[in-house]
């Protein structure tokens, strides 16, 4: 019984080393660079440049060409959602009328004689006019909005345009270069360490302009900030003229 | 009068009778002097439709499939349309067009018909005729109803109030939700290659 079982730890226990063996050499094969294909890869740098250089152009000229097209869809869009806005606007403005009209036939109708019959008439038209007023000055805030907004945007966009072309300058300057060195026979090991490393930079560079280029949100701000401002003007301005209105009507009529 | 009326459509019912038995008008005619005038213009009004007996009636095939189209109605009803009652020498041509619609519609279509016609009303009605509740669009497109007018100052006045400010917060909707197309771009640019790809 003791015999059977060494022999079995015995079994187990070479198994076990000779797995090991292999796997751990599977490992090192696997881990070992070849540099056989490497060398060969680099060797034949120049010869595959032309493709290379291709394939990047290509993707950055679509991009290119692409760019105005989406330009001028973002400027459509803002073109329209102001427009909606401003359909919204009149629309509500013509609603809101007619049911102040309705509220002001209810309270002539209750005036008991002509003098405070032209009692309410001189509150409609104090009221007409007060609303007239701040309309104006809402609408003219919102024209002014869009006036320094379409500015600020199209300046932004103007710098977008400035940086994106430094870094397809300098993305195809490098591949320009990297040919020019193929075709004076340098070193292909030189060529595709300097190409890359010049395309990286130009990322690298693009990105932190992303990066550094004010945010939207940050360009808005203050411009949406001063708009607020003049309609809460606007708006308290009116308030105080319709309350002073509705205290004169009240006191005439004994309401 | 009216008893007169009734003797003369007495005897134009017995002129008609001896007319269909053979006699002549004259003779007709002599039997009653009394009312010569008014039964000679029956008469004559007799003669006319008699002549045109086939552009009013319709020929006894036509009458025949429209009869066995009809449904079968209990003739002890008491409601009988007046079109299919014998108007008293009066016939016109509408009548008649009329009478060939009724018999063609069944009372299936009848009822289907009526429904229609009360539907179409209702919508008209709520369409155009009911008051509907005033409303503005507030933010998110959601509607604000206004309020209902009244000789309420008060009321009034916080009608403008609610104006002023949904004028106010719709105004600063604008550009809220503008996205940032240019450093999207730019990003999107920064990933036309990769040099470790190379």
């Amino acid at each position: 019984m003791m015999k059977m079982n060494s022999k079995k730890i015995i079994i187990s226990l070479i198994v076990f080393v000779v797995a090991g063996l292999l796997i751990s050499g599977v490992i090192w094969a696997k881990g070992q660079t070849n540099p056989t294909s490497t060398q060969a890869q680099l060797k034949n740098f120049c010869e595959r440049l032309p493709q290379i250089l291709s394939k990047i152009d290509q993707r950055l000229t679509e991009k290119q060409s692409r760019l105005q097209e989406i330009r001028n869809e973002h400027w459509q869009n803002i073109a329209e959602q102001r427009n909606e806005r401003n359909e919204r606007l009149a629309e509500n403005r013509q609603r809101w009328d007619e049911n102040r009209a309705a509220h002001f036939e209810k309270i002539l109708d209750k005036a008991k004689d002509d003098e405070q019959k032209q009692t309410v008439l001189a509150f409609h038209q104090a009221v007409a006019e007060a609303i007239s007023q701040r309309r104006q000055t809402v609408d003219q805030a919102i024209r002014e909005f869009r006036q320094d907004f379409d500015e600020a945007l199209a300046s932004r966009q103007l710098l977008v345009d400035q940086k994106i072309n430094e870094f397809l300058e300098a993305s195809r300057s490098a591949l320009e270069q990297a040919q020019t060195d193929c075709n004076n026979g340098l070193e292909p090991r030189t060529i595709w360490q300097n190409l890359r490393d010049e395309l990286k930079a130009a990322r690298q560079k693009l990105n932190q302009d992303r990066q550094e280029i004010t945010k939207l949100n940050d360009l808005i701000k203050p411009l949406t900030e001063t708009k607020q401002g003049k309609m809460h003007q606007a708006v308290e301005a009116f308030q105080t003229t319709l309350q002073t209105a509705k205290d004169e009507l009240k006191e005439l009529l004994g309401l | 009068m009216n008893s007169k009326n009734q003797k003369i459509e007495e005897i134009f019912e017995q002129a008609v009778k001896l007319l269909r038995d053979g006699k002549t008008p004259k003779q007709v005619l002599d039997l009653w002097p009394e009312a010569e005038t008014e039964l000679e213009d029956l008469l004559k009004l007799t003669n006319i439709l008699k002549e045109q007996k086939e552009f009013f009636e319709p020929k006894q095939e036509l009458l025949k499939t429209i009869l066995n189209q009809l449904e079968k109605i209990d003739v002890a009803e008491k409601e009988l349309s007046p079109y299919l009652i014998k108007n008293k020498g009066r016939f016109s041509i509408i009548n008649n067009l009329l009478n060939q619609i009724h018999n063609l519609m069944t009372l299936r279509w009848k009822i289907a018909f009526s429904l229609i016609v009360i539907v179409v009303g209702l919508g008209l009605y709520y369409q155009f005729g009911l008051e509907k509740p005033q409303y503005v669009i507030g933010l998110d497109n959601q509607k604000i109803l206004l309020s209902e007018p009244s000789a309420d100052v008060n009321k009034m006045a916080e009608a403008l109030n609610q104006e002023a400010s949904i004028e106010q917060s719709l105004t600063a909707e604008e550009n809220a939700l503008l996205i940032d197309i240019d450093s999207s771009m730019m990003s999107d640019f920064g990933q036309s290659y990769d040099e470790n790809e190379l």
